[in-house]
């Protein structure tokens, strides 16, 4: 299992961290990329054989293709998050080696979330991805991180106390704690009542908080704003893509039992909440961070409308949409590291960047435009299979609501539009109010470049990823 | 029974209102706790007579976690002190809107 | 009525006013006392509900640990103000609404609810019962349970020895 390399990893960190206290190497950051590696390889490899799903632990949690193609997803950003740590001065020097093990502890803290199939695997999980989450934040070891990491970890131990009432009145009414068992569905149809509703609604608060939707997304511009920028592409992609995972098979649960409920409604709303308020927020913004936090507000809304439909055609949109999501967000917050470096931080800063740093405002230039979902990206491509699976929902149930948030989402891309163009204009058509002497960003130059090549690689092919994807089992 | 659920939904109140009033992260903490232990309440209630024993281990892993928090929390909530001589989180406002 | 119900009413009524007790003193160190007694008492209540584990875990850690760690944190932050941490409120009438409503919602809802019976009593001697299902059915989260220690501990050395004064922004 994978999840063993990354416990033994974390184990095998702490203890060569004792080794090179003081050194300056980047031992550990090469050491945790071939963890993940060896845990990617392992995934891929057992691939095949968790086509027929597994469940291991005494039904604790449950190993299938969906969630060992989120768990490749996972890994491989930890993997360009580890990368852009090492190329990131902020980062304190001292505390080097501890900051991969945290990194570790919250990457094996949503593989578990992702499986797992008993509430108290989710909690303890989700709470591993949290408590690494919190340290995380506090990274840069400034003021302002400080009180990132403050308000992060005060509004999210909140968050999860109410989901964890949620939990503790779901145990009462079904009895178990195994929310995919016959019996937690049998009894939760047998009582149907506004307390199942009110717990159910409680115990998503949890998970609503760690993908930053719309109700439960202030702490997100103060905590992006504070951290490092590793950690916030970090935090911008792995939990949202865990919590977003089990928020889908929670629903599907719900959705099958209380029908009386419409819970596509509820999951509607949260999604044309999440959309709108990022994106109005974001065109107000002058601190590139700030403006990804909004972003990111807004795509986990985008991301939420594949959990709204529920049907196999939205689940594979939704798996779609997240590898592009992450590749066009880690190409952007590479390129942004690149910028912070040479001390362009604030959005008028970047005027005239498209001169002296050519190369990284095209890179930058085309992970915004996926981001945005305009052609030639595979952004477009991700948000046009969304849609469309939002359209063949529309019209097998017929429920205007998600017409209305069909036509919300396709307002709000234009809306985002000029807020995403924003530091392209600035960097391509203003001209330069300084001299700058560039440093290296050789590194970043090429990885970013990577990304976008495989962004639009997915445009012109988007078959490659779909038709390895139409082979996964969607049983959720 | 519902004797003891009474007492959950007051702990959960005081929980709740104790995190929107009190202006101390510690205070904050402090409600957290009393959250956590209303629903630790609720678990043990309805596993009473419960031969798997499921409620009164997500309560058992709940104070584990609830350490976990506490410690982390606190070493926070030291920095902020350290860093701006308060801990009242309307007085840290560094980061605006 | 008997020796056991008029325990649990004790317990519950001193866990109560002691909850409640919190929401009006302003100092912190006192809020914290009265969360011991408040814990200590539902500690009292996990074992007339037949949770005796549960009740010693919550008083060695709950009672032993993070009261002490609150505590820590109160002595080491007002060491630092060199004044005794008082509180005051905000958001009052708002906040107070929503807990009466919240209280009055769920009682409401609690009362009217069915919850499941669970058939039967657990079999033999409930603690030893306790540590053979954590070994064996709840390995996992148990074992993840030692990670989230190793982290928590690690972080909370990290965060707390991290202090740089020349990172202060100004000021």
């Amino acid at each position: 299992m994978p999840e063993l390399i990354l416990a033994c990893g974390i184990l095998l960190l702490v203890v060569v961290a004792l080794f090179l206290r003081g050194k300056k190497t980047n031992l550990h950051a090469l050491l945790t990329l071939a963890i993940l590696t060896a845990s990617i390889a392992y995934t891929f490899f057992s691939w095949a054989f968790y086509h027929t799903p597994v469940t291991l632990f005494g039904n604790m949690i449950h190993s299938d293709q969906f969630s060992c193609y989120f768990r490749i997803l996972v890994d491989v950003a930890t993997a360009l998050t580890v990368l852009m740590a090492m190329r990131n001065k902020s980062l304190s020097e001292k505390f080097n080696s501890e900051f991969y093990t945290f990194l570790l502890g919250a990457v094996l803290g949503s593989h578990l979330l992702m499986m797992s199939t008993n509430l108290v695997m989710v909690f303890i999980s989700l709470e591993l991805l949290s408590i690494s989450s919190y340290i995380l934040a506090g990274y840069s070891f400034t003021k302002k991180g400080a009180e990132g990491s403050l308000k992060y970890f005060l509004f999210g131990s909140a968050a999860s106390a109410i989901m964890l009432y949620g939990f503790s009145i779901l145990f009462g009414i079904t009895g178990t704690l195994e929310f995919t068992a016959g019996d937690f569905v049998n009894n939760l149809s047998a009582n149907q009542s506004a307390l199942v509703i009110v717990a159910a609604i409680m115990a998503f608060a949890g998970f609503l908080y760690k993908i930053a939707a719309a109700p439960m997304h202030i702490w997100a511009p103060d905590v992006y704003e504070g951290s490092p920028m590793p950690v916030i592409a970090f935090l911008s992609v792995v939990p949202k893509l865990a919590g977003i995972v089990v928020l889908a098979k929670m629903t599907t649960t719900f959705a099958t039992t209380t029908v009386s409920f419409d819970w596509q409604l509820v999951m509607a709303v949260i999604a044309m909440l999440s959309i709108g308020i990022g994106n109005l927020s974001a065109l107000w913004q002058n601190n590139a961070k700030r403006m990804m936090a909004y972003s990111s507000i807004a795509q986990s809304g985008f991301l939420l409308i594949g959990v709204v439909c529920l049907t196999s055609q939205s689940m594979q949109a939704f798996l779609f949409y997240s590898a592009l999501y992450l590749a066009a967000n880690y190409a952007v917050f590479i390129s942004l590291q690149a910028f912070e470096k040479n001390s362009i931080d604030s959005i008028a800063s970047f005027s005239g960047t498209g001169r002296s740093f050519l190369f990284l405002s095209v890179v930058l230039l085309g992970g915004l435009i996926s981001l945005t979902g305009i052609p030639p990206t595979g952004g477009f491509t991700s948000k046009l299979f969304m849609f469309a699976s939002l359209w063949a929902s529309y019209e097998q149930t017929g429920k205007t609501v998600l017409l209305w948030l069909l036509i919300f989402g396709l307002l709000n891309t234009v809306v985002s539009l000029f807020y995403y163009l924003k530091i392209p204009y600035y960097a391509f058509l203003k001209s330069p109010n300084a001299s700058l002497s560039p440093e290296n960003t050789r590194f970043e130059n090429f990885l970013a470049f990577i990304l976008v090549v495989g962004i639009l690689f997915l445009f012109i092919r988007p078959d490659f990823l779909m038709g390895w994807l139409n082979t996964i089992n969607f049983v959720l | 029974m519902t004797h003891t659920l009474i007492l959950s939904a007051i702990l959960f109140a005081t929980g709740l209102v104790t995190v929107i009033i009190k202006r101390n992260a510690i205070m904050v903490l402090i409600g957290i706790e009393l959250m956590l232990n209303a629903a630790n309440l609720n678990l043990i209630v309805f596993s009473r007579n419960n031969p798997s024993l499921s409620g009164q281990f997500l309560a058992l892993f709940v104070i584990v976690v609830a350490v976990c928090e506490a410690a982390v929390g606190l070493a926070i909530v030291l920095r902020v002190y350290k860093y701006y001589q308060t801990s009242v989180p309307d007085q840290v406002h560094e980061l605006k809107d | 009525m008997n020796l056991t119900e008029v325990a649990l009413y004790a317990f519950e009524i001193l866990a109560g006013a002691a909850a409640l007790a919190i929401l009006f003193v302003r100092n912190v160190f006192h809020a914290a006392l009265l969360l011991i007694v408040c814990l200590t008492s539902l500690a009292g209540v996990f074992v007339i509900y037949n949770a005796e584990f549960i009740a010693v875990t919550q008083i060695l850690v709950y009672a032993g640990g993070v009261l002490v760690l609150i505590i820590f944190g109160v002595m080491l932050s007002s060491r630092i103000t060199g004044k005794p941490l008082l509180v005051s409120n905000q958001y009052l009438l708002p906040a107070s609404f929503i807990g009466v409503l919240s209280t009055v919602i769920f009682i409401k809802l609690f009362s009217q609810q069915h919850f499941y019976q669970h058939p039967g009593a657990i079999p033999g001697n409930r603690i030893s019962q306790t540590g053979i299902i954590l070994m064996s059915d709840y390995v996992l989260p148990f074992e993840i349970a030692g990670i989230l220690l190793l982290i928590a501990l690690l972080g909370a050395a990290v965060i707390a020895s991290s202090f740089n004064p020349k990172s202060n922004n100004g000021k």
